[in-house]
């Protein structure tokens, strides 16, 4: 098994309290069925869209990112598959894919190639 | 990991639109609605990945009451907000305890009265109405 993150960028789920409700069974129930499987290393952690971004060597602190909203991770999970073309198979399953949202799937470096 | 009631989120934007908007006022519903939809989308976002907390409606009810603060704090000099709130808005030292009490239990049942009566107001818009019919449930 290798270990793959998986990055959730943009996605806007509607705000309606009945599309939010829908939503969040969705992204439950599809947790829920990664981790019943065992693909679930760690479920991860929500991100705010804005913090500060640091550059450089005058190591200049601006405001950002200032990505367009879809382009902006809004969160991560940490997934356990067996190569990458199952790891993607898996992320077909993210409810962000049915709110113009996107999932990248990284590989995560091993130690020892 | 549990879920959340089936109606969870429509039941609290009855309630807590009711609450806000005796605090902001009627003539500011859409702006109780902002807040309402910031702090649900908030839940959201941070429900899906560390799961629903053991009071979902409770923490709903206090993550608005925060954003209606920062709301009267930043618009306090540039918007006219309730009548009722009058001049506790004005000070920090009364700020925060009337946005508390308007947010306790039996004045939330009051609210939610008081926005049925609100719904029949024949000064208001019947898109307003219809709006407010919908918060109320």
């Amino acid at each position: 098994m290798s270990e793959y993150v998986f990055l959730y960028r943009g996605g806007e789920t509607g705000r309606s309290p009945e599309r939010i409700q829908q939503s969040m069974q969705k992204w439950m129930a599809w947790f829920k069925e990664l981790g019943q499987n065992g693909h679930i290393k760690d479920q991860g952690q929500p991100l705010e869209r804005t913090g500060k971004v640091v550059k450089g060597h005058q190591k200049t602190v601006t405001d950002g990112p200032f990505a367009e909203a879809k382009d902006i991770v809004g969160g991560y999970t940490l997934i356990e598959a067996r190569d990458l073309e199952q790891a993607v198979e898996l992320s077909k399953g993210c409810p962000i894919l049915e709110v113009e949202g996107g999932v990248e799937v990284r590989p995560v470096m091993k130690l020892n190639m | 990991m549990t879920e959340p009631s089936e109606h969870l989120f429509r039941h609290e934007a009855g309630r807590i639109v009711s609450a806000l908007t005796r605090i902001f006022g009627v003539h500011n519903l859409a702006l109780a609605e902002d807040v309402v939809q910031d702090a649900f989308c908030r839940a959201l976002e941070v429900w899906k990945f560390r799961g629903v907390p053991e009071n979902p409606a409770a923490w709903l009810m206090t993550t608005a009451k925060n954003r209606a603060l920062d709301v009267l704090r930043r618009e306090r000099t540039a918007r006219t907000f309730a009548p009722e709130l009058g001049r506790w808005i004005e000070s920090e030292w009364t700020l925060a305890p009337s946005v508390e009490e308007l947010f306790a239990a039996p004045a939330i049942r009051d609210d939610l009265l008081r926005m049925m009566f609100s719904c029949c107001h024949p000064r208001l818009s019947e898109e307003a109405q219809i709006a407010l019919r919908w918060v109320s449930g």
